[in-house]
C-alpha cells in the first residue's frame, strides 16, 4: 500500500515518518528561500506544514500529486505567517535579510539579497521556477494563481533580478 | 534576450537549486508534534476488552500460562502502536479460552 494511503486510511505514523523524510528537503528549501534564509523560521513553518498535512490528509485527492499538495500547504503556511505579523510589510523582508546576513556569506547571501528585492508573490513564483525548476502549471497549482498572474509576477521579478545582477557584477555586459 | 536573462538567472540561482537539506532531527521534531488521533472510543473499547479478557482468563485459571505472553503483546501495542500485537493477543486469548472451555465441556459430559 502506498505511504499516503497508509496514512490516510490507517493513520500509520511510521508511513508518515517516511513521507516526512522523503519530502523534508524540498519543503524546507522552498520555505528557506521564501523567508530569505531564516533557518529557524523556515523550519518552524516546515514543521507546521507537515503537521497540517497529517491532520488534513483526508482532504488529499489521489488525482493530485502529493508533493504539489504539500507545497501548496507550505505556501499557505508561509502566507498565514506573514498575515499574522503586524504589519505584514517589507520590514519583514528587511528583518529576514538581516537575520540571514550573520550566517551566510558570498553567493548564498547574494541570492537572499536578490530575493529580498521581490514582492512575496514574485518571490514565490521565481523560487518555484528558477530554483525548483517547475513549470508554470505547477506554480499555478501551488499558489492558486492564474497562469497570466504567474507570468506577470515572473516577468516583473526577472526584471528586478536582472538589474540586481548588473549592479552586482554578475552580468558581464 | 529573455532567454539570455533566464539562463543568467538560472546560473545565479544554481547553488540554491542544488541545495539538499539533511534531515538533522527535523522529521523527529515533526513526529513529536503530531496529534494523538486515536479515537477515545477506540481506547475505551480496548480497555473494556482487556478488562473482560483478564476477568475471563482469571476465572478459567489460565493466569500463569497466558499472562507473560499477553503482557509482552500489550506492551508492544502501546509502546509501538503496532496493531498486529493486539490481534495476536486476541488470538492467543481465543485459543486459550477455547482450550479451557473444551476441558470444562468435556468434564461436564463425563
Amino acid at each position: 500500500m502506498a505511504l499516503v494511503s497508509r496514512v490516510a486510511l490507517l493513520h500509520d505514523k511510521r508511513a508518515f515518518d517516511a513521507l516526512v523524510r522523503k519530502y523534508q528537503s524540498p519543503v524546507r528549501r522552498f520555505l528557506l528561500n521564501l523567508t530569505l534564509g531564516n533557518e529557524a523560521l523556515s523550519d518552524d513553518l516546515a514543521q507546521d506544514t507537515f503537521v497540517k498535512a497529517y491532520t488534513r490528509i483526508a482532504q488529499f485527492k489521489a488525482t493530485a500529486q502529493f508533493s504539489t499538495w504539500l507545497m501548496r500547504i507550505a505556501y499557505n503556511t508561509f502566507y498565514d505567517h506573514r498575515r499574522s505579523l503586524h504589519p505584514p510589510t517589507d520590514a519583514l523582508e528587511q528583518h529576514y535579510a538581516l537575520g540571514t546576513a550573520a550566517k551566510d556569506s558570498g553567493i548564498t547571501m547574494d541570492i537572499y539579497r536578490a530575493l529580498a528585492l521581490l514582492s512575496p508573490d514574485e518571490r514565490s513564483c521565481i523560487t518555484l521556477q528558477l530554483i525548483d525548476q517547475q513549470p508554470i502549471e505547477y506554480i499555478c497549482r501551488v499558489t492558486g494563481m492564474k497562469a497570466g498572474t504567474v507570468k506577470s509576477h515572473l516577468f516583473r521579478g526577472k526584471e528586478k533580478l536582472a538589474t540586481f545582477l548588473k549592479q552586482n557584477g554578475y552580468d558581464p555586459r | 534576450m529573455t532567454q539570455d536573462n533566464d539562463q543568467r538567472l538560472a546560473q545565479f540561482f544554481k547553488p540554491a537549486a542544488q541545495q539538499e537539506l539533511p534531515d538533522n532531527g527535523f522529521s523527529r521534531k515533526v513526529m513529536r508534534r503530531l496529534p494523538d488521533d486515536t479515537p477515545r472510543l477506540a481506547h475505551l473499547v480496548t480497555i473494556v476488552g482487556v478488562a473482560a479478557m483478564v476477568t475471563l482468563v482469571w476465572g478459567m485459571g489460565l493466569w500463569e500460562s497466558v499472562v507473560p505472553n499477553l503482557k509482552a503483546l500489550f506492551v508492544t501495542y502501546y509502546t509501538q502502536n503496532d496493531p498486529v500485537s493486539i490481534v495476536l493477543a486476541m488470538l492467543l486469548f481465543l485459543i486459550a479460552a477455547t482450550a479451557a472451555l473444551s476441558k470444562k465441556v468435556a468434564a461436564m459430559v463425563n
